[in-house]
């Protein structure tokens, strides 16, 4: 029998679940989410966090300053893992969060989560070494098939990792699409994670990211006209202040990993709406290093950190 | 591949197409300014190999003319794959595990012969890699120096790979007859730890001869010499009676450029026809041999790849077969600035990720796709956007079936060569 409650104490002291345990929680959660739509209608008030990239200290920073869930409703956009060197104890305490309180936390479905790119970025990497074997690398990734695609928050603030696509115009058309499965490399549920807005184009353009389409002013002009909304909230792209708003208030970009892969020097941001729809960007830096351990550079080493290495790549 | 693609009435349209433009109205902007003085980087001949290298990567080019001021004449290009050779020749050389197979990619495939004449290491010490100073500020991304340099299967091998690769082994000296006078002086000198000058090792892998066009030429000169697997041509003076030297070279026109001038005029005729056809109906994704190597396996095999396959670029499969991403010319030169001997050990999954990292950063923190890929019925004038907005050479083709065993394996692989070859 899960006891979830033990699990979550234990992450937050970062220590790593068992195999075992890691395969117990992805099964039970790939069923909870088996019946979420690919998108879910929530309520404010709610807390909206983007990118976290495997930055474990900085996740609790957030629930340090946002409030503790389930006290806090969470909506997370995406991109959990790699590049950070915590992706492992990251995902496996927003996994047991959501299994644990359902209702209390959302997590969307990221252009990061997803096979290809977590052999590439980092994760797989980082299961190999802490594990010494692929199978929660597996468990994790098979779990991510079933994340849902995006969320419409009070049915005005449409809420996906990456952003708008050309094949996709309605709400209906998203939620016909078949998610329960990699991303693939082109059409509209890799769009809906790949896509940026570029205030330079009033339409759609070549993504220099190689998946997903650049997309204009009147894209979402028209998006938010025939879908009764008011705005689009994503994440996906770093934003130096945090958080960025473009197009007139239409679209914003809410970024939550501060000093990203550790180097560039960011402000990260969570964005916290009231029940008037209010909105409050909440901006924070990096955790300061006294509250954060991090690994030696020095290979090997399955886990846990010496003391001092202060050379990141 | 059987039959026409084209009837030759169509051939007879595309190549007169072709020659209504000169070479000039190809070349970047940066050529046909009037009034300022058009600066080609070349190389003197005279220059350490580090230096060229530098060169290269300062300017963010994957080849430059070599011009020896005695003779007075140029001698030769310096390209990425001559250094990568100089690499594999001045480290510990180690047998190659890279393999070439048509699709389906089976589990531990050791190519024996491959090992055997990659060349044996050297019992001696050799010299470490010389160790480039790190420059503040990065690499010069300036897109329009960069120029193709990537390779194709299929092209024209000009000297037996056999004797090639003998050339770099030097364990007992016995075996090894180095074939020219460059090649002796170069391991003459390696041994005598002189600092080794560009112009040995110009031209040395014989691939992308130094070729050239009077500014005045066709494109359909040109597009006659870029089929044939060539990736860059330097274009000299107008005036045939003008001194070839660096001063007076009018600009290098590229595979890239031809790309761009295609998709200038896509709406035009005759290419407007053309550029809505699929690739695979244009037979662009035949399943072909994939060069790569597994995602563990060390750096210097991608080397070995690219040498003794003629490869610019090589694939990079995980343990099922499948496509992580692709190891190029152009990252290994990209990362050369930080090169360290322990590179060349490290695996080929970490290099890519160090690789993309460097491009994230460089591209306001926008990740990349780990495999630039598209499907059969990808339209020409998609896959070209592709090649230029993601400034790469060739796209992958891989299964997009997810219920076939062969799923994401690579099947085949796009280049520009496949595709001016194609339109000519």
């Amino acid at each position: 029998m899960l006891d979830l409650d033990a699990c979550i104490s234990r992450l937050l002291q970062r220590q790593l679940l068992a195999e075992v345990v890691v395969r117990d929680v992805c099964a039970k959660l790939k069923e909870a989410l088996l019946k979420e739509s690919n998108i879910q209608h929530i309520s404010t008030p709610v807390t909206v966090v983007g990118d976290v990239h495997g930055q474990f200290y900085d996740v609790l920073e957030i629930f340090k300053i946002g409030g503790h869930c389930p006290d806090t409703n969470y909506l997370f956009l995406g991109d959990y893992v790699d590049r950070g060197y915590y992706s492992v104890e990251t995902i496996s305490l927003l996994a047991c969060l959501k299994l644990r309180y359902p209702n209390r936390i959302w997590l969307l479905r990221g252009n990061h989560e997803s096979r290809a790119v977590t052999q590439t970025y980092g994760f797989y990497t980082e299961c190999m070494r802490k594990y010494n074997s692929a199978n929660v690398w597996r468990y994790f990734t098979d779990m991510f098939d079933f994340l849902t695609l995006s969320v419409v928050i009070d049915n005005v603030i449409f809420c996906v990792h990456g952003g708008l696509s050309p094949s996709l115009h309605t709400l209906d058309q998203i939620r016909v699409i078949d998610r329960f499965k990699e991303i693939p490399h082109d059409g509209p549920m890799a769009d809906l994670v790949w896509s940026d807005p570029d205030n330079a184009i009033s339409d759609f353009g070549i993504s220099p990211r190689g998946a997903g389409y650049t997309f204009g002013v009147n894209v979402v002009e028209k998006f938010l006209y025939l879908n009764d909304c008011r705005h689009i909230l994503r994440a996906h792209q770093l934003c130096m202040e945090g958080y960025q708003v473009l197009f007139d208030d239409l679209v914003t970009t809410v970024w939550s990993a501060p000093n990203y892969c550790y180097r560039c020097g960011n402000m990260a941001s969570i964005l916290e709406i009231s029940p008037a729809i209010d909105r409050f960007f909440n901006v924070f830096g990096a955790a300061p290093d006294t509250d954060r351990e991090t690994p030696s550079t020095a290979g090997g080493g399955a886990g846990d950190p010496a003391s001092t290495p202060d050379y990141f790549l | 591949m059987s039959g026409l693609l084209f009837t030759p009435e169509q051939h007879a349209v595309l190549r007169a197409a072709w020659a209504k433009y000169s070479v000039a109205d190809a070349l970047k902007k940066q050529y046909r300014a009037p009034g300022t003085k058009p600066h080609v980087v070349t190389v003197s001949a005279d220059v350490p190999v580090e230096v060229a290298l530098d060169v290269l990567v300062r300017h963010n080019i994957n080849a430059a003319p070599v011009y020896d001021a005695s003779l007075p004449a140029f001698v030769g290009m310096v390209a990425m794959h001559d250094v990568i050779e100089y690499i594999l020749a001045i480290t510990t050389t180690r047998p190659s595990t890279s393999t070439v197979d048509s699709g389906v990619l089976a589990d531990d495939e050791l190519d024996e012969t491959a090992s055997t004449t990659a060349g044996t290491a050297g019992s001696d010490d050799v010299a470490p890699l010389a160790l480039l100073e790190p420059e503040e500020g990065g690499v010069n991304g300036d897109q329009g120096a960069a120029a193709v340099d990537e390779g194709e299967v299929g092209t024209t091998a000009s000297s037996d790979p056999v004797r090639r690769t003998r050339k770099w082994s030097f364990g007992s000296s016995t075996s090894t007859e180095p074939d020219g006078l460059a090649l002796a002086e170069v391991m003459a000198r390696l041994r005598d730890a002189h600092a080794v000058s560009v112009a040995c090792i110009a031209d040395l892998s014989e691939r992308d001869a130094f070729m050239t066009l009077p500014a005045t030429a066709t494109l359909e000169q040109a597009m006659d010499i870029f089929s044939k697997g060539v990736h860059r041509i330097v274009i000299t003076p107008a005036d045939p009676s003008t001194p070839v030297t660096p001063a007076t070279l009018v600009g290098i026109l590229t595979q890239s450029d031809m790309i761009q001038f295609l998709s200038d005029h896509e709406t035009d005729h005759p290419w407007n026809d053309l550029v809505h056809l699929r690739i695979e109906d244009l037979r662009l994704c035949e399943p072909k041999p994939i060069v790569h190597v597994k995602a563990f396996q060390p750096v210097v095999d991608v080397l070995h790849a690219m040498h003794e396959q003629r490869m610019s670029s090589v694939a990079v499969v995980d343990a099922s077969g499948r496509l992580l991403g692709n190891i190029s010319s152009s990252d290994v030169k990209h990362m050369m600035r930080h090169l360290r001997l322990g590179t060349l050990d490290m695996p080929c999954a970490q290099f890519v990720n160090q690789v993309k990292t460097k491009q994230m950063l460089e591209n306001d923190g926008k990740d990349i796709v780990p495999v630039i890929q598209v499907g059969p019925s990808a339209p020409l004038a998609q896959v070209m956007r592709i090649l230029l907005v993601m400034r790469v050479h060739r796209v992958w083709c891989t299964d997009q079936n997810p219920s076939s065993p062969q799923f994401q394996a690579p099947v085949s692989v796009v280049s520009m060569t496949d595709i001016l070859r194609v339109l000519l």
